[in-house]
């Protein structure tokens, strides 16, 4: 099948006209398990073939997708006539940084396949942790969601490249919803790996955990909105590290913006000497990390910021070249419908000397923030709303708050970390990345505690 | 048809759901075309009921076979025990979704459309970037069941974007608006007058104190509010008893102000059509009245497990409205604001759809905001969150809602709503 593939992909490739062109074709099949309460609530699978096609001429990009792999001949020629006709329009030199030419063929080496295992005992096991859930005090109601995806994506270029890989991407989802009256509080275990479908299992204490917080939050009131001095758990650092720094690292946002190049300018000064920030694609293990990215350039480990100071970016071939540094192998799409565009892997905050208790000391009122259901960024301003959080009173952690949502200046917030943490963990959670309508891109983070001055949250005022 | 002919022959219900749909779209970036993206996409859900449970299998090859219903059929013994039927064959409504206009429009006049929105990008000021996107969409629905039931329909949409960036220090300004309709409807120059308008208002950043405010949201602000109620109002969560509407239709929750439709058979709304993906009828549902709770979004399995009608809002795997309405009242935006002494706008926000929304408690930043002084916008406000919790807020702070009304995202059609009491948290 997959020479059969290669074959058309090649063949269609002499076809182009443009300066440049390429073809990603994807197959792959998906399965989704979820419950909701007692009941098992969906059980289904998606077997998904497509391919685009990408072109350049003269500074205008044409991008086709397609369901039917007989269409490729006549796609590359759609391709190029699109980037034809807006290479007349621009007239623009545009070039893609170079790359040596690679043609591989990266089978998944997977620790434990999730599709090697029968969907009977995914449902046994997801129905397991439901029962669990279920059987706690105060519980009412949960919802337990898993999917896994195991593709093949073949890309070629008119460099001369041809890349097979194999991938798996798997995350799910384990929420405790209690309610009393009228209010519903839950808490949530999460999971997530591109390799072991083993990390689905032992997570019962964690479940329970989240059960008995799901129900203590019941009693817990809002937070007071306010300003306070916030110590963020490696879960919560990550999301932060990924909303506050890493999209605004992303080049294609800065390659044609003077003012924003001059604003993330390397060696900037953004943090203490501590600081030290970097995303990458070769972790292992984590989702989202692959041997190529989708322009077929190697991932590869990319500091963004060392001892404070800016000292890189995250770039695709196009934004490399406009700016004169190297690509980073950071052009990613979310599937063959899209173009790949900057985007992150696993985002990390490398680990600091402080330990957890220091970080508690001189703190006479301020908010203990553990784990996140999911944050947002404009480029100036970032917010992310927390799972758990619990008022720090006189140097210890105190009460569980509910309904904390956090928010900050990206550049004053970064240099408020006052502290990082010697416990650094990664985080692979469900869900993922959105960017320019391609989401949700399966990503990961790292990091230790960190503690933050000045941290805006919202909520009652009394 | 073969899958559901299939299916009927082995004496098992079945629904079959395709769509085939062409999206072409122009992307402008940093004030000039950067690409065109063309794309074409198949789909098609085999759903089936055996021994009383549900199989789904979906895919994207184009050419169906009896493969997939075999799979789905595999699939059943796993699925989620239902005891309702796939729905008997009734007349549709007409909605007008279809405009050929949309369908053959060329790409020198998409072209032209983008030009023109970046050129007034560029008047706002020498140093901003503007981003266009001009995207037309024509799809081809067909569902099908094991009851006879078969209807095919056409769709377009049309949607023009435009959106201004400008970086002044480390000032990040963003600003947009945005027009859909499935027809070739747009007001582009009202496009521009509210951009340029919120452009030049933010360019003064302003302090604002911590406090409670009254808040003019505009429709899509007002939207985070109604995304708690409408997760609360979807038949799983109902049925699940996490809801806190469970068990309170007829009942007053909220201001006699708030009346909130679901509206799938809208003439030229973007969510409309003819059947929903279980093949059940859409049609048009009070789901609020005059503040008081009248129905939930219902699939088969929830309208079954409640004893209710299914409000022809099913789609593969979830509930979701078609065209989510709440309904005008008769000031005008400007009236509304005038009447505010001091207060806030805010325009767009960031994170308020992260959190429980089955507390009703919205919490987010506000990403464009104006501080308003004796009926006037004074500036933009920054690094401050507002939080409200619908429950409270919609009931007892819903001063007025206006008669104009803007799509946001989400197919939902909403006014501007004047909120009194809002907390917002800020830099002290």
């Amino acid at each position: 099948m997959s020479k059969t593939i290669k074959d058309r992909i090649l063949e269609a490739l002499r076809n182009s006209s443009a300066e440049y062109c390429e073809i990603r074709v994807e197959e792959s099949e998906d399965t989704s398990v979820s419950f909701r309460g007692k009941d098992i609530d969906r059980v289904s699978q998606t077997v998904s073939v497509g391919g685009n096609v990408r072109a350049l001429k003269d500074g205008g990009w044409g991008f086709v997708s397609f369901n039917r792999l007989e269409d490729l001949p006549r796609k590359v020629e759609e391709a190029c006539a699109q980037a034809r006709l807006l290479g007349e329009k621009l007239k623009k030199e545009i070039k893609l940084y170079p790359v040596d030419p690679v043609e591989d063929d990266v089978p998944g080496e997977f620790k434990k396949p999730a599709f090697s295992v029968p969907l009977r005992d995914k449902v046994k096991i997801l129905e397991d942790y439901n029962r669990l859930i279920l059987e706690s005090p105060e519980i009412t109601s949960s919802f337990v969601s898993y999917s896994d995806k195991h593709s093949h994506i073949y890309f070629a270029n008119t460099d001369g490249t041809y890349i097979h890989q194999e991938k798996m991407d798997l995350s799910g989802v384990l929420t405790a919803i209690a309610s009393r009256d009228n209010l519903s509080t839950q808490d949530r275990v999460t999971f997530g790996s591109n390799s072991d479908f083993d990390v689905i299992l032992g997570l019962e204490d964690r479940v329970r955990e989240a059960a008995r917080i799901a129900r203590e939050a019941l009693y817990a009131p809002v937070i007071e909105a306010g300003e306070y001095t916030v110590i963020l758990d490696p879960d919560m650092a990550g999301l932060f590290v990924h909303e506050a720094f890493g999209h605004l690292s992303e080049a294609d946002s800065l390659d044609e913006d003077e003012r924003m190049k001059e604003l993330l300018k390397i060696g900037t000064r953004y943090g203490t000497e501590e600081l030290d920030i970097y995303d990458s694609g070769i972790e292992g293990g984590n989702r989202g990390e692959s041997r190529y990215d989708d322009e077929g350039v190697p991932m590869q480990k990319t500091y963004l910021i060392k001892g404070g100071v800016i000292v890189g970016h995250l770039h695709s071939r196009e934004s490399a070249w406009k700016m004169g540094e190297k690509p980073t192998g950071n052009a990613r799409a979310i599937s063959y419908r899209f173009p790949p565009i900057v985007r992150m892997r696993t985002t990390c905050i490398a680990p600091g000397k402080h330990s957890f208790d220091e970080m508690l000391k001189g703190i006479s009122l301020g908010v203990y923030v553990k784990g996140g259901y999911g944050g947002q960024t404009n480029g100036e301003m970032f917010t992310f709303a927390a799972s758990r959080a619990y008022m720090i009173r006189n140097g210890a952690v105190a009460e569980l708050v509910r309904d904390v949502n956090l928010t900050g200046n990206v550049f004053t917030t970064l240099q408020n970390i006052d502290m990082i943490g010697n416990d650094f963990t990664y985080k692979n959670s469900a869900g993922g990345c959105g960017k320019g309508w391609q989401s949700p891109l399966p990503v990961a983070q790292g990091s230790p505690h960190i503690r933050i001055q000045k941290v805006v949250i919202g909520g009652d005022r009394r | 048809m073969m899958v559901v002919e299939e299916s009927k022959k082995r004496g098992i219900e079945s629904c079959l759901v395709s769509q085939e749909s062409r999206t072409t779209m122009l992307n402008f970036e940093f004030n000039r075309l950067k690409n065109i993206q063309d794309s074409e996409d198949v789909n098609h859900a085999v759903q089936v009921i055996r021994d009383g449970r549900l199989g789904l299998f979906t895919t994207t090859e184009a050419d169906l076979t009896a493969d997939f219903l075999d799979r789905a059929i595999e699939l059943s013994q796993f699925g989620p025990a239902v005891d309702y039927h796939f729905p008997d064959p009734e007349d549709p409504g007409a909605p007008l979704i279809f405009d050929p206009r949309v369908r053959d429009m060329s790409l020198d006049t998409m072209m032209t459309l983008g030009e023109e929105l970046i050129d007034f990008a560029k008047s706002l000021d020498p140093a901003a970037n503007g981003s266009a996107r001009i995207i037309k969409i024509h799809t081809k629905k067909s569902v099908q069941n094991s009851r006879g039931l078969s209807s095919s329909w056409e769709k377009t949409e049309f949607s023009v974007v435009l959106a201004v960036d400008f970086v002044e220090g480390q000032n990040l300004l963003q600003v947009s608006d945005f027009c859909t309709s499935t027809h070739l409807e747009y007001d582009l120059e009202g496009l521009k007058a509210q951009v340029k308008r919120d452009f030049d208002l933010a360019r003064k950043n302003v302090p604002l104190s911590p406090g409670t405010y009254p808040v003019l949201f505009t429709p899509g602000a007002f939207m985070d509010l109604i995304m708690p109620i409408l997760a609360c109002l979807d038949g799983k969560a109902v049925v699940r008893q996490v809801s806190p509407l469970k068990g309170r239709l007829g009942e007053s929750i909220f201001s006699p102000l708030l009346t909130i439709v679901e509206d799938g058979i809208l003439d030229k709304g973007t969510g409309s059509n003819l059947y929903d993906d279980q093949g059940v009828r859409c049609r048009r549902t009070f789901l609020v009245e005059k503040g008081i709770l009248r129905e939930y979004l219902l699939d088969l399995e929830t309208a079954c497990k409640l004893g209710r009608k299914p409000t022809g809002t099913g789609k593969i795997s979830r509930i979701a409205p078609n065209n989510l309405l709440v309904l005008p009242q008769d000031l005008s935006w400007k009236d509304m604001l005038k009447g505010i002494k001091r207060g806030v706008i805010i325009k767009d926000t960031m994170g308020a759809w992260a959190g429980n929304p089955y507390s009703g408690q919205v919490t987010g930043n506000i990403a464009l905001g104006f501080l308003v002084e004796d009926g006037e916008p004074v500036g933009r406000v920054k690094d401050c969150m507002f939080s409200v919790n619908v429950f409270k807020h919609l009931k007892d702070n819903l001063v007025s809602l206006s008669r104009e009304t803007k799509y946001t995202y989400g197919n939902a059609l909403l006014p501007y709503a004047l909120v009194d009491g809002v907390s917002i948290a800020a830099k002290t």
